[in-house]
C-alpha cells in the first residue's frame, strides 16, 4: 500500500467496536428472512447475539480466596455483593425485546408513516450443555397513528421478503443442535474455558483485554472496548456469579465509567445507569441499565450517535433459573 | 486475499447465506462504519445482505468474488447516504483525529506528522467526486485490487484508474505544502 492510502487509513482510524452489533443486524436479517433461510439458530436474535452451541457451565463455586476489600463505585460494589448472592438454577436463562424503528414511509399520498417493530427473544442454556432458543413477534406499531387511520388503517405490510403485521406471531422454542462456544471479545470459548474466567476484577479486566486485541483491536484502543466487553459478562453470556462480581467490580475501577441514580430503562423499570464512551474523542456512548439490588442489567442503550436515533436492548429477564425453556410469552 | 479468519473456498456460492453473513459481516461492517459511523453502518449492512440475498440469482460468480459483489453493493448504498457520509469527514476535520488511532511507540513521530494533516486530508476526501471516493476507500479502508473495484462497481478497470489518479491529484493538492510526503509509513 501507498502512503497516500495508509494516510487515509490513519485519518479513518478503527470504528469503536460494538459487541452487540453483529447480533442486532443478524437479527434483522432473520426476522426478514427467515421463511426462505436456514439460520443457524432458526430464532432471531440469538444465535447472533450470542452464537452458542452446546455448553456445559458449571459456576466456578468456593473458588475465590478470602476476599480484599475492593475499591470503585460503591453501587457497582453493592452490585457485584448482589450478583455473587444472585440464585442459581438449572438454565441460564435470557429474555430480551429488540425494538427497532424503520426508516421506510408506509402509506400513500399526505397519510405516510413509519412503523415500530420489536421481536421477543429468549435463551436457555442447561447446565448440562443443552440450548434453546425462543423467538416471538409482537405487533408492529405506526409511529403516527393518525396518518396510518387515514390510510385506512392496514393492518399488515410488506417488509422485504417477510411481512409486518399488527397480529403478534406465535411463540416457538427450538432446542440449538450442534456444538458452539461463547463469544467473549474475540476469542470463542468453550464452556470450560468460560467457566475458568477469572474472579479477580484486575485479572477479569486483563483477560478481557486479551480478547479484545485478539479481535484485531488497535492496542490504543483497547481501553475503550473494556467497558462493553465486561458487560458481555453481566447478562449475555452464562457467567458464574462471581465471574459476573468481579465483571461489576472491574467496572467500578475503570476511570471512564459513570455511574448514576435516577434512571429508568425504557418500560419504566427503575435503576442505575453506568455509561462509558463507545470511543474516545466521540458522542456517541454505551448504556447500561442495572439493578444494583438484584444486580441484573435491564437495558443497553447506545446513545448520542450523530444523526440517529437512540437504540435500544431491553433485557427483561436474565440469570440462573430452575424454569424450564417454553416458548416466549409477552407476561 | 491473505489469511483470513474464516477462509472461503473460491467457489463459494449464495446457497449457505449465513455462511456468507458469518464470513463477511465484520470485514463490511467496519468498511461502512468508516463511511458512515457505527449507528448507521448496522442499516446499511442489514439492506446491503438482503439486497444480496434478493438478488442472487443476478450474482454471477465468473465476474466478481462474492466478498467483491458485497462490497458493491455496500458501496452504492453508502452513496445514498452522502450527506452523512461527508457530515462525518467535516466532523473529522473539526477534531483533527478520526478517532482512537494510537499505536506502538515507534510510529509516533509518523503520527505526528500525519495528525496534523488529517483537517486538510478529511476536507479533501468531503470534496470528491462520489464516484472517485467510492474508488479511494475502497482501495484504502477495504484493500480491493484495481480488478475487483471495477468488478464492484461494474466499471471499467481503466475508468478505476483515472478516478484513482484524479482523486489522489486532489488530495495531494490538499495536502500541498502541509506536508512533504516523505514519511513512508505505508
Amino acid at each position: 500500500m501507498d502512503d497516500l492510502s495508509a494516510l487515509v487509513r490513519e485519518l479513518y482510524g478503527d470504528p469503536p467496536a460494538d459487541p452487540f452489533a453483529r447480533g442486532r443486524v443478524e437479527a434483522r436479517l432473520q426476522a426478514r428472512t427467515r421463511r426462505r433461510v436456514p439460520w443457524k439458530a432458526g430464532v432471531a436474535g440469538l444465535a447472533a447475539a450470542m452464537a452458542l452451541g452446546a455448553a456445559i457451565v458449571v459456576p466456578n463455586l468456593g473458588t475465590h480466596a478470602t476476599r480484599d476489600t475492593f475499591s470503585g463505585n460503591p453501587i457497582l460494589l453493592t452490585a457485584a455483593t448482589m450478583a455473587e448472592a444472585a440464585p442459581t438454577g438449572s438454565y441460564w436463562h435470557v429474555k430480551r425485546l429488540y425494538t427497532m424503528r424503520w426508516d421506510k414511509l408506509y402509506g400513500s399520498g399526505g397519510n405516510t408513516y413509519r412503523l415500530e417493530t420489536s421481536n421477543l427473544a429468549e435463551q436457555w442454556v442447561s447446565t448440562d450443555g443443552r440450548v434453546w432458543s425462543g423467538h416471538k413477534r409482537l405487533a408492529a406499531r405506526p409511529l403516527d397513528e393518525a396518518a396510518w387511520r387515514r390510510d385506512g388503517a392496514p393492518t399488515e405490510w410488506k417488509a422485504g421478503d417477510g411481512v409486518h403485521s399488527t397480529t403478534p406471531g406465535e411463540g416457538r422454542l427450538t432446542e440449538v443442535a450442534g456444538g458452539g462456544s461463547f463469544r467473549f471479545g474475540g476469542e470463542d470459548l468453550t464452556p470450560a474455558q468460560l467457566a475458568e474466567l477469572p474472579t479477580d476484577p484486575a485479572a477479569l479486566t486483563e483477560r478481557a483485554r486479551r480478547v479484545i486485541r485478539a479481535d484485531g483491536v488497535e492496542e490504543g484502543s483497547v481501553s475503550d472496548v473494556v467497558p462493553t466487553t465486561l458487560a458481555t459478562l453481566l447478562y449475555e453470556l452464562p457467567a458464574a456469579p462471581e465471574v459476573r462480581a468481579a465483571a461489576y467490580r472491574a467496572l467500578a475501577t475503570l476511570p471512564r465509567v459513570t455511574v448514576e441514580e435516577g434512571a429508568e430503562d425504557p418500560t419504566g423499570r427503575p435503576g442505575v445507569s453506568v455509561s462509558f464512551p463507545l470511543q474516545h474523542d466521540q458522542p456517541t456512548r454505551g448504556r447500561l441499565i442495572v439493578d444494583p439490588g438484584t444486580s441484573m442489567v435491564l437495558a443497553y442503550e447506545v446513545t448520542g450517535a450523530p444523526g440517529k436515533g437512540d437504540r435500544t436492548e431491553v433485557v427483561l429477564a436474565s440469570g440462573w433459573t430452575d424454569a424450564e425453556p417454553a416458548p416466549p410469552t409477552t407476561g | 486475499m491473505t489469511a483470513a479468519r474464516i477462509e472461503r473456498p473460491p467457489d463459494e456460492s449464495l446457497d449457505d447465506f449465513p455462511g456468507v453473513f458469518d464470513a463477511h459481516f465484520d470485514e463490511l461492517f467496519r468498511y461502512v462504519s468508516h463511511r458512515l459511523g457505527p449507528a448507521q453502518a448496522e442499516d446499511v449492512v442489514a439492506e446491503t445482505f438482503l439486497v444480496a440475498f434478493r438478488k442472487q440469482a443476478r450474482y454471477d460468480p465468473a465476474r466478481a468474488a462474492v466478498r467483491t459483489w458485497l462490497y458493491g453493493i455496500a458501496t452504492n448504498l453508502v452513496s445514498k447516504h452522502r450527506r452523512a457520509e461527508v457530515r462525518g469527514l467535516r466532523a473529522r476535520q473539526r477534531h483533527g483525529a478520526g478517532g482512537n488511532v494510537p499505536g506502538p511507540e515507534e510510529r509516533v513521530a509518523d503520527r505526528v506528522s500525519a495528525q496534523s494533516l488529517r483537517p486538510a486530508l478529511a476536507a479533501a476526501i468531503a470534496s470528491l467526486g462520489r464516484g472517485e471516493r467510492d474508488v479511494l476507500l475502497l482501495m484504502a479502508l477495504a484493500g480491493l485490487s484495481h480488478q475487483e473495484i471495477a468488478a464492484a462497481l461494474g466499471i471499467s478497470y481503466g475508468t478505476v484508474g483515472s478516478r484513482l489518479s484524479r482523486a489522489r491529484a486532489k488530495l495531494r493538492a490538499a495536502l500541498g505544502d502541509a506536508n512533504p510526503m516523505e514519511a513512508d509509513h505505508g
